[in-house]
């Protein structure tokens, strides 16, 4: 009874704005040149990660193996504290509706 | 030494006061703003004595005062108001203050007596009246005089209306500043005209003497050419003649003659002081006041002449026939005040200044004395004024009918009362300058004077029908007295209209040798060379080819005939009403004249016509220059908010609160915008 | 090694893909599971570009990205509820007050 359908009896002549898309940004990408991509030899992508996170020098890490990276300590801070207020905020959300449910 | 032209305009401002206080703090006041009135105009009065001794002592006055528009550099206009006295205004003054301060006296008996309501209102307007006509009387430009005109004209109408709450009263006060401002339509257009001819020639081109006046600069450049005159391409005399008859169109309307007369008689709804103030010797004289005022421009152009010569002689014989068949006291004052105003007109066109000055003073003394007296009776009769129902007040009202009767001599033209020196004057003037060998006054002349048989059988119908005979109904058995506030102005005037012709006896001073003739010297000589009836006359002379001829025996013999024509009618006129209405019980015998009769009844239906002409042809050209107007002038702009209010509506509907919706739009926008920056900037 | 532009044309077509979902699903939750789509397209080419340069930056940056999705979805459940409690039904069409 519950097995996967496909939606049938959808209005699908707005998506064509999303196929229009498509294919101007596939027309765009398809003639892009770009120079050889890589990163190099014997790289530690987790370690250096971890020191661009944290804002200190990937070579303390990583040694070597370090791979170049901005540093994003604000970043890591906001987004805790940003990640602390979804959940309460949800929690407070759900916690609202049912509690003061049939009001 | 302070002299009485520093005071000059405290003559207008007294009243002005008097009107505000009325307004304001009349409710206050014992008599509702009366005891202001009187001692304004009293003030006024001794003010204007005053101005008079010094202008009698050969003093002018001709300053403009205040500069309400100032031009700069050259060819500029400035516009500004200022007091021009000269004997002409020192004469009109006196007669102005004087009539409406015995006009205020009897309001106390007329309006406080009667216990009518509303006195406050009545006092201001009054007031008003009093200040604008004295301020018109002394104006030193013609723009300042329109504005003056047309304040009276609103007074007029405060006035007439004073008892709004009534159907007739409103009615008539509407009637009579819709007509007087037809008129003052074309005075308007002829001070713009005055303006835009001589702004070039002059810095105060408004000016009706001294320098840079527009009479002058016409004068010369008639004789001569100025330099800066702007004619719109006429030649200098067309020109002047249309400026002169597009003024005219003012003065025919405001002095009530025909075509614009027609609200005159309606006025008579107003309370009868009013009546006397102003539809009878002030307001109406201002129309005349100002041609003689601008007298010296008028003179240059015999057609404009010929034009306010015939005009007049029409309205005097046209308003006299019309009086004949009245039943109301003050409906056959009302056309008698059209027809003599006539004569006024008659005299200036045809070259007789001091005639018309002449005639304008005494008029203004009995045709006061006679509202006034038409007052005395109506509050006898409990405000009855059918002369049907009148008779035998004789005997219950002494100083009034013998007040009236020296009115209706001095009106009729008797000798010696007042009217008969200027009435003979009048016709005299227009005779000989007809004879001189001007045809259109000829034809006036003789309308004006069949006029006179006219007016002396109305006169003494109407004193007849109201004072002798036996009383016909109740209320003329036991007539409602009157008081001193009454009777007082009424004994003034009375002595007045009696007297008052001394002032200028042509015929005796031509009889005798004696010189009699003071209102001739008066107004022939003053500070202002240009303003006297002596420059008044060599212009008529040389310019507009105005000559006088004595053919029947030179001047004394024409004299005589003429005035023997005049007096000999008038007393025809007085015995066929005597032998008609001089009787125990007089009887109608208008139904004599039969057809006739309707015709002058209904006023030659010259109401009747004007409103057909406001309703057949105004009003229809208002519905289509309306229609004009909402449908094309409306119509285009609805139509450019109807084109916005519908892009706006479809725009709107994009704004559907289905989140998908946006989000179509949204990326549809995106789409043609990257495609716009790929196709320009080369991506693809 | 593959070309970049197949990255980029994959990272395209999953967005374009998630712009579908959101132009057509009525369902208030598929919508928020197609804004999931584009966010993670994003992802896509921000690691594809941190390869192409050979810096980390792209990564942490995908990175950051989930962790606000993760967020913003929490956020976006809650508002769903409440759209039910109004409305009565999770379908986005159903939602049309602020509308002229």
């Amino acid at each position: 009874m519950t097995r996967p359908r496909l939606k049938r009896g959808i209005d699908w002549r707005p998506g064509l704005a999303a196929l229009a898309l498509f294919a101007v940004m596939a027309a765009a990408f398809i003639n892009v040149q770009f120079p050889a991509p890589g990163y190099g030899e014997n790289i530690s992508f987790v370690a250096s990660i971890g020191a661009a996170l944290f804002g200190i020098d990937a070579a303390a890490v990583a040694g070597d193996g370090a791979i170049p990276a901005e540093g994003f300590l604000g970043a890591l801070i906001i987004l805790a504290v940003l990640l602390d207020a979804a959940l309460d905020g949800s929690l407070m959300l759900a916690k609202r509706d049912e509690s003061g449910g049939e009001e | 030494m302070v002299g009485a032209f520093d005071f000059a305009p405290a003559i207008a401002l007294l009243p002005f006061a008097s009107f505000l206080i009325a307004l304001f703090a009349g409710k206050r006041m014992p008599k509702g703003g009366a005891l202001a009135g009187i001692a304004a105009t009293a003030g006024s009065l001794l003010l204007s004595a005053w101005v008079a001794l010094t202008v009698a002592g050969g003093g002018t006055y001709n300053e403009p005062l205040y500069t309400w528009v100032s031009g700069h550099g050259s060819g500029a206009l400035s516009l500004h108001f200022g007091i021009l006295i000269d004997p002409l205004t020192a004469l009109m003054l006196l007669i102005v203050s004087l009539i409406a301060l015995l006009v205020h006296v009897f309001s106390l008996g007329y309006m406080n007596d009667e216990d009518e309501t509303g006195l406050p209102r009545y006092y201001a307007g009054l007031g008003l009246f009093t200040a604008s006509m004295l301020a018109f009387v002394y104006s030193d430009n013609i723009l300042m005089a329109f504005m003056f005109f047309e304040l009276v004209g609103l007074c007029s109408y405060l006035l007439i209306g004073f008892w709004f709450r009534e159907e007739g009263p409103s009615s008539a006060s509407k009637k009579a500043f819709l007509v007087t401002r037809f008129g003052d339509y074309f005075f308007l257009i002829g001070v713009v005209g005055i303006f835009a001819t001589f702004v070039g020639a002059s810095s105060m081109p408004g000016r009706f003497a001294g320098d840079g006046a527009f009479p002058e600069v016409a004068a010369a450049a008639l004789d001569g050419g100025v330099s800066g005159l702007n004619t719109f391409g006429f030649a200098p005399e067309t020109w002047f003649t249309i400026l002169g008859l597009l003024v005219l169109g003012g003065v025919i309307g405001k002095s009530a003659q025909f075509p614009l007369h027609t609200w005159l008689p309606d006025a008579m709804e107003g309370p009868t002081p009013v009546s006397a103030l102003i539809h009878a010797a002030t307001m109406v004289a201002a129309g005349v006041y100002l041609v003689a005022r601008m007298y010296g421009f008028y003179a240059l152009s015999p057609t404009a002449l010929a034009i306010i010569a015939l005009i007049g002689g029409f309205t005097a014989l046209f308003a006299a026939t019309m009086g004949v068949v009245k039943q109301e006291l003050k409906q056959v004052l009302a056309y008698s005040t059209i027809s003599q105003y006539g004569y006024m007109m008659l005299a200036l066109g045809s070259g007789g200044y001091v005639a018309a000055v002449f005639h304008l003073t005494t008029h203004a003394v009995f045709k006061a004395l006679l509202f006034l007296g038409a007052g005395s009776v109506i509050i006898a009769m409990h405000h009855n004024e059918n002369m049907w129902d009148m008779g035998g007040l004789k005997e219950k009202m002494p100083v009034t009918y013998w007040t009236f009767l020296s009115g209706s001599l001095a009106l009729a033209g008797i000798v010696p009362f007042a009217g008969f020196w200027s009435k003979d004057e009048v016709l005299f003037e227009s005779l000989i300058h007809g004879l001189g060998g001007n045809p259109a006054f000829m034809v006036a002349w003789a309308m004006g004077l069949l006029a006179v048989f006219f007016t002396g059988f109305y006169t003494f119908r109407m004193v007849f029908l109201t004072f002798h005979g036996e009383p016909r109904t109740e209320t003329a058995r036991n007539p409602h007295g009157v008081r001193w506030n009454v009777k007082y102005p009424l004994i003034v005037l009375g002595v007045l209209a009696a007297t008052i012709g001394l002032i200028n006896m042509a015929p005796l001073e031509k009889l005798s040798g004696i010189h009699l003739t003071f209102l001739h010297d008066w107004l022939a000589h003053g500070g202002i060379e240009a303003t006297t009836s002596e420059a008044y006359g060599t212009l008529l002379h040389d310019v507009a080819g105005v000559t006088a001829a004595y053919p029947l025996g030179g001047e004394t013999g024409t004299m005589l005939v003429s005035a023997g024509l005049s007096l000999g009618l008038a007393l025809a006129g007085v015995l066929v009403a005597k032998s008609l209405y001089d009787v125990r019980d007089p009887v109608e015998h208008t139904d004599r004249l039969g057809s006739v009769k309707t015709l002058l009844m209904h006023n030659y239906y010259q109401d009747e016509y004007q409103v057909w002409l406001a309703t057949g042809v105004t009003a229809p050209l208002a519905r289509v220059a309306d229609k004009f107007d909402q449908g094309v002038v409306d119509g285009i702009v609805n139509g450019i908010s109807s084109v916005s209010l519908f892009v706006g509506g479809g725009m709107r509907r994009l704004q559907s609160a289905v989140v998908s919706t946006n989000a179509t739009v949204l990326t549809t926008g995106l789409v043609l915008l990257l495609l716009a920056f790929g196709l320009l900037g080369g991506w693809f | 090694m593959v070309a970049m532009q197949y990255y980029l044309l994959l990272s395209a077509a999953i967005f374009c893909i998630g712009v579908f979902g959101v132009l057509t699903r009525r369902n208030a939750l598929i919508f928020l599971m197609s804004v999931e789509l584009m966010l993670n397209a994003a992802n896509i080419n921000l690691v594809a570009f941190s390869f192409q340069y050979g810096n980390l930056t792209g990564q942490v940056f995908a990175l950051f990205v989930m962790a606000l999705a993760a967020a913003e979805v929490a956020v976006g459940l809650g508002i769903i509820m409440v759209l039910f409690r109004n409305f009565a039904d999770v379908d986005v069409t159903k939602a049309t007050t602020m509308r002229w």
